[in-house]
């Protein structure tokens, strides 16, 4: 079921109304609930993906379980290789088969030996990347020792299939979701209050902005052999405002979805695009995915603490991993790794980015940002093209004399506006200035803003537009 | 957790009343010139088309795919291409026909496949623009069952109408006539604009599930229709539309059963779904659209076809 559907316009009013009004009784008949709204809301995309929800589910919670109980070390170790080898395994067949049956295919042909092609036709499971790694930092901390695991299986059935953020996250670390499946909820109306607005900020983001900038970013991905290079930076500007407002808009909402049901989840994202450097940008963007690659990929490897030569090496891995876990495709793994090597310069001048950004907005901070913008868009390019030699013809496009023509009007007159309200809110939003807030502005002109959006979101409306990281 | 519910619901009434404003009050000049105004032309034209008649009816397969003028001189009747929009859905389609539907003309009705498994059937957004904006007349002809369908696509369509009028407010759209203007239509109501254009990429139809069902719905309907037709001293012939190869055999599960069913119930298609199959190559910018090339290739083929 998408957020931005007729479907989740009925489905989110009748669960928060039985989860309020008719489940209240118990925490556990709330968390049955949730479980079953989950699962209604996950088969809707295709009943048989169930299976392996519950299948994924049932065995953390064993191993958890079995964790727990196992006093010598080597048992223990077993039982956590168990659930890497079963989470990452489902996530290698379902995902990554055919990329490496291809790649292998393609190796060997290339040294003068022909395989005959084999190609499964695996369905890839909707949001199968974001609970596996949910479910797979549960048994890490318990491995760690750094939680103890639940007992109760609805609970923790409940927190895996949470439906807010089962398809694309925020991926919850079991620590901070799963405690609030066994903790009373008491309905806190400003915090709903909050969540509405969310929502319908990330439903904005997400039908108006992103919706709309995807028909041109689509035109200009397939046309490029024929367009000038302005058109296609047009084209790559289009793409990063797209990916953003369509991955943190579902992020938006499914924190203000989870907020309407009494739970907190991680933020994640934080204005990345106004970051000055690539080391805050990742600081702040897909904060769950890059802070779970860290915690469990990053410094376990040795993170930065060891050599240089060795921290470059944790960091191109780490990298190169994330682009791979986005998809089964070259382009990914090209994108991870650049973003990688812009950070190599940092590493090599031993240069600690400061964690907070200096409030003091001026020339040369505005200059980083736009900077910083143009670097991390430029590696979008490789993770919007179909396959690296499209990428590679892309950008020889884009860097050629025709970069300094005037762009093939593509949307202009929309698109533009849109793109400048998104970095004005946002701006004023990071700055301090929270738009519609009950204590800055009187009720007519909340009012007026709320339905501005809610008319906007209906007008650009299309039916049908599925989020980019559900193919993740 | 009274306040919030009170809240929320006094936002939705608001929200409500303002797009109910809007669907009936505020102007649309979009609707004034796009092709689903075109629907006026055509009514006029059938009006004053004399009996016996040829009387191509479908959805944008037929407008964007048909050379009537060949037809016409084939049979030597004046031929009438009411083909529009698919959105219009095949029960207005059908129901809007009726009142002039005269002894001695010839129906031939190319539905789209849409029509039969999907609630395409009862109507889209375009119907809604048709029924508040185009001819609101034609409200008094949309059963029940349809306007349920049509529900969902009011707030749109009512917030689309907000959007044309504030834009229209600060920029002054030019009058062009492209593909989908109302004067994009030949003398017979053929779309021909295109015609000299270059083909455009385009998405074939999706591959299917193949357990989809044909709805029972649309085949009474038919079934109805056809009778009305009868009584009127008029003829109907139903032919399978024409359609890209590769979103054929995505589909051709579904095709299959709807040819059966229509056998079934005495609606058979004149000729088999396949011979309307056609190269990819002859499709203009849908998989129902026609380039010139194609135009001509499937009006020569439905003239062998009734020859």
């Amino acid at each position: 079921m998408l957020f931005n559907s007729y479907e989740f316009s009925l489905f989110l009013p009748v669960v928060f109304i039985l989860y309020w009004f008719v489940f209240n009784k118990t925490i556990q008949l709330q968390n049955i609930f949730l479980l079953a709204a989950g699962y209604i809301f996950y088969g809707w995309w295709d009943w048989r993906f169930l299976f392996l929800i519950t299948f994924s589910t049932l065995f953390d919670f064993t191993i958890g379980l079995q964790l727990e109980k196992a006093t010598g070390e080597t048992k223990r170790k077993w039982l956590f290789v168990a659930s890497c080898i079963v989470n990452i395994g489902f996530l290698a067949f379902f995902k990554y088969f055919n990329f490496f049956i291809d790649n292998f295919i393609a190796a060997f042909a290339a040294i003068g030996y022909h395989i005959p092609a084999i190609s499964l036709k695996v369905i890839l499971p909707v949001g199968i990347s974001f609970y596996t790694f949910q479910s797979l930092s549960y048994t890490i901390d318990i491995y760690r020792r750094k939680m103890k695991p639940v007992t109760n299986l609805i609970s923790f059935a409940a927190f895996i299939s949470f439906f807010p953020q089962l398809v694309a996250g925020p991926i919850e670390r079991a620590f901070n979701l799963l405690p609030q499946f066994s903790k009373a909820r008491i309905f806190d109306k400003t915090q709903a209050i909050i969540g509405m607005r969310q929502i319908l900020w990330g439903l904005f983001k997400k039908i108006v902005i992103a919706d709309t900038l995807s028909v041109y970013v689509e035109q200009i991905f397939t046309s490029y052999s024929v367009l000038p290079g302005s058109t296609l930076a047009l084209g790559a500007v289009y793409f990063a405002v797209q990916i953003y407002c369509d991955f943190s808009g579902y992020s938006s909402i499914a924190i203000g979805t989870a907020k309407l049901f009494g739970f907190t989840l991680m933020q994640n994202f934080n204005y990345p695009y106004f970051s000055t450097n690539v080391s805050e940008f990742w600081r702040k963007w897909h904060i769950s995915l890059t802070s779970w690659f860290r915690d469990y990929v990053y410094i376990p490897m040795g993170g930065s603490k060891e050599s240089l030569p060795k921290t470059i090496f944790n960091t191109l891995f780490v990298f190169s991993l994330s682009g791979f876990w986005h998809g089964a495709n070259w382009t990914f793994i090209i994108w991870g790794l650049l973003n990688g090597l812009y950070l190599i310069p940092n590493l090599l001048y031993h240069k600690k980015s400061p964690k907070t950004i200096s409030p003091e907005i001026n020339i040369s901070v505005i200059g980083k940002m736009i900077i910083t913008f143009a670097l991390i868009t430029f590696t979008w390019i490789f993770f919007r093209s179909a396959n690296v030699s499209q990428a590679f013809q892309y950008i020889n496009g884009l860097f050629s004399k025709s970069l300094f023509q005037y762009p093939i009007q593509h949307g202009m007159a929309i698109t533009i506006p849109l793109i400048a309200i998104l970095f004005a809110v946002e701006w004023l939003r990071k700055y301090g200035f929270k738009v519609a807030e009950p204590q800055r502005s009187p009720v007519y002109l909340r009012w007026s803003i709320y339905l501005i959006l809610i008319i906007s979101c209906f007008a650009f409306f299309k039916q049908n537009q599925t989020f980019i990281y559900f193919q993740f | 957790m009274k306040n919030f519910l009170v809240k929320i619901i006094k936002l939705t009434l608001f929200t409500i009343f303002v797009l109910v404003l809007s669907l009936f009050f505020v102007p649309d000049k979009v609707s004034e010139t796009s092709i689903l105004a075109a629907l006026k032309d055509k009514n006029e034209l059938l009006g004053k088309t004399p009996s016996p008649k040829i009387i191509l009816v479908g959805g944008s397969n037929v407008s964007f795919g048909m050379d009537s003028k060949k037809l016409e001189k084939r049979y030597r009747m004046p031929v009438v291409n009411t083909g529009l929009h698919g959105g219009l859905g095949m029960e207005f389609m059908l129901n809007h026909i009726k009142p002039y539907v005269q002894k001695g003309d010839v129906l031939i009705l190319m539905p789209e496949y849409e029509y039969f498994y999907t609630d395409n059937f009862y109507g889209e957004m375009e119907l809604v623009s048709v029924i508040f904006d185009v001819e609101p007349e034609s409200k008094k002809i949309i059963s029940t069952e349809q306007w349920s369908h049509l529900l969902k696509y009011l707030p749109v369509y009512s917030a689309k109408k907000i959007k044309n009028y504030a834009s229209s407010l600060f920029q002054k759209s030019a009058d062009v006539i492209d593909i989908y203007h109302r004067n994009s239509f030949n003398s017979y109501g053929d779309a021909c604009l295109h015609w000299n254009l270059p083909n455009q990429s385009y998405l074939p139809a999706p591959a299917l599930k193949g357990n989809e069902k044909v709805n029972a719905k649309s085949i009474q309907f038919l079934k109805e229709f056809k009778l009305y037709v009868k009584n009127k001293g008029a003829g109907l012939l139903i032919f399978p539309p024409v359609i890209d190869k590769t979103s054929f055999d995505n589909q051709k599960i579904i095709i299959e059963k709807i040819a059966e069913e229509l056998k079934n119930n005495d609606l058979t298609f004149f000729t088999k779904p396949s011979a309307y199959r056609y190269e990819d190559s002859l499709f203009f910018n849908s998989y129902y659209h026609l380039n010139k090339k194609g135009v001509d290739k499937r009006t020569e083929q439905l003239i062998r076809d009734l020859d």
